[in-house]
């Protein structure tokens, strides 16, 4: 639905977006992750006609943004909701936006009311809002032309967490009806219990895009033996690298062939007793995050590969 | 693309939703609404609709020093249209930059073209409204004179009611043709109001020839006279300079610009 295709971007000398591709699917929630200045609101820009890209396009159901005839019909967005005129009370704000989408005037109070912002909210000005409320009638300037794809910069900026868990259902709700959701954040918990899929960003270039549940999959094993010592050299005879805790467990990387069940079978025939033998806890995003942006910002573009590969 | 899931939003109904352009009359509608409905536009075309309401009472309270006839009483407001209004029309097409709105706008139509096409006629339809108040006005005027016993005269000749709404609306897209092409509502202010007047001042001397073909105060004037004749060409080259190419430039500037 929304697809980038070697996105390219250079402000003078430095390139800010550089060979971004990415596509987001119906039906599920893309998280845009990455720090500040990594090239996410540019990228969002491109994709909706706001910048040229120098090289690179970008589509919304095969098309590119400047063709769509009446975008708000085809993707809702939402960029910044500061940049709203603060003398335009929340409903005149929406009206505007519902006329030029070509929906029926009544949208805007169903709207106001799904955004939380019906009754005396809806009749002050812009200016008096709150960032939080602004969000709130950002996402109904997204949602007023019943748009099937939302683009989202940092719509969880400024929402208390009422409004993160609402708008988390929300776009819950939107992806569930087929809808495809790209949004950006750089708030970790957020983007963890709302995206499925994920698209990390960092120096301008994509170091990781997939599953959520793939990217942060569990790469090891704890091990706890009522004697450390003897399970540490019967991993050493087996030739598994291991890594003791500090609370004594013993961490098994996964990768070298070693498995559950076949320490529980060496330390059995070894007479070694264990007490825990478990998956390590998943790697959290926020590791993940500062595993792969870190690398990207150190540059060299050798760092950025090897972190692709540790992710494949 | 069905979507099953569509189907059951309705969506899948709605022929190729979004395919169809924005009908332009829509776009002029909204642009027309955002020029009239903030606080911050409510007051300032009230306070142009109170002034071009009082204009005509200079000539209704000295009737000695003007004429009792409707042309008379048609310039003092063409005076307050022809300086005010184009502030208006200016913010229209700088505030959505300085406020960041234009992020809005241009998603909503990315066809820029479109959007500023809208707001010089949603600008120009302003002036026309502005000249149909300053009509209203002075005829209210010229009837309290005529009810005190004057003899006032009525009639309004074509040509200079012409004349008259053809300066209101050239002053209006000059001033919206600096802010298209300056994007900055300070600037676009200043030099609107600044720069035709020092042109005036400096039109004399060796600049006194091509004064005439540039200067407003002069080839305007001629506008709102009704005195073509002869004055045709120094108009004509005026508005080229004064407002078309500042409007081309400002129109290829806003095409290209960077919206952040």
């Amino acid at each position: 639905m929304i697809t980038t295709h070697e996105l390219c971007k250079s402000y003078g000398r430095s390139p800010v977006v550089h060979d971004v591709s990415f596509d987001c699917q119906p039906g599920t929630i893309t998280g845009f992750l990455g720090p500040n200045g990594a090239g996410k609101s540019t990228t969002l820009r491109m994709i909706t006609g706001l910048t040229r890209p120098d090289t690179g396009t970008a589509t919304i159901g095969g098309r590119r943004y400047a063709d769509l005839g009446t975008p708000a019909r085809v993707v809702g967005t939402l960029l910044d909701a500061s940049a709203m005129h603060p003398g335009r009370t929340g409903r005149a704000t929406l009206k505007i936006a519902a006329d030029l989408a070509g929906v029926d005037p009544a949208e805007v109070g169903r709207v106001l009311d799904q955004v939380g912002l019906a009754g005396k909210a809806a009749d002050r000005r812009v200016g008096a809002y709150s960032l939080g409320m602004r969000q709130r009638l950002g996402i109904g300037q997204a949602l007023i032309g019943q748009p099937r794809a939302l683009i989202l910069d940092e719509p969880a900026n400024g929402l208390d967490p009422d409004g993160i868990a609402w708008m988390r259902t929300l776009l819950r709700d939107f992806a569930d009806r087929g809808g495809t959701v790209l949004l950006s954040s750089h708030l970790l918990g957020e983007v963890q219990a709302t995206v499925d899929r994920l698209i990390v960003i960092a120096a301008g270039r994509v170091v990781a895009h997939g599953a959520l549940d793939d990217l942060l999959v569990s790469s090891g094993l704890v091990v706890r033996a009522t004697d450390t010592h003897a399970l540490r050299q019967l991993l050493n005879r087996a030739g598994i690298a291991h890594h003791q805790q500090d609370d004594g467990a013993v961490t098994v990387e996964k990768c070298g062939g070693a498995d559950a069940e076949g320490i529980a079978r060496m330390a059995g025939v070894a007479g070694v007793l264990l007490i825990e033998l478990r998956d390590s806890d998943r790697t959290g995003l926020e590791q993940l995050f500062f595993s792969l942006t870190n690398n990207a910002a150190n540059d060299t573009s050798a760092a950025v590969h090897q972190t692709m590969e540790v992710i494949r | 693309m069905k979507h099953p899931a569509l189907n059951a939003l309705g969506l899948a109904n709605q022929a190729a939703p979004g395919h169809a352009p924005i009908p332009f009359r829509r776009l002029l509608r909204v642009e027309w609404r955002k020029g009239v409905d903030t606080r911050a536009a409510r007051w300032c075309l009230g306070v142009i609709a109170l002034l071009t309401c009082a204009a005509p009472m200079l000539p209704l309270f000295l009737p000695r020093q003007f004429e009792q006839s409707m042309l008379s009483y048609l310039f003092p407001t063409a005076v307050v249209l022809a300086l005010l209004l184009p502030l208006v029309s200016i913010l229209t097409l700088t505030s959505e930059w300085s406020q960041r709105s234009v992020l809005v706008t241009f998603t909503q139509e990315p066809r820029r073209a479109r959007v500023v096409g809208a707001k010089l006629l949603s600008g120009a339809g302003l002036a026309l409204v502005g000249s149909a108040v300053a009509l209203a006005a002075s005829s209210g005027a010229l009837a309290i004179s005529a009810a005190l016993g004057r003899s006032v005269v009525w009639h309004l000749e074509w040509k200079y009611a012409v004349g008259f709404v053809a300066f209101v609306v050239i002053n209006s897209l000059m001033g919206m043709a600096f802010g298209a092409l300056l994007l900055n509502t300070p600037a676009a202010v200043v030099l609107f109001l600044v720069l035709p007047t020092i042109w005036t001042l400096i039109s004399y001397g060796a600049l006194e020839d091509i004064g005439r073909w540039l200067d407003t105060a002069q080839t305007f004037r001629h506008v709102l006279e009704a005195d073509w004749d002869g004055h045709t060409g120094p108009i004509m080259v005026s508005v080229a300079v004064w407002v078309a190419a500042p409007l081309a430039f400002g129109i290829v500037r806003t095409l290209r610009r960077e919206v952040a």
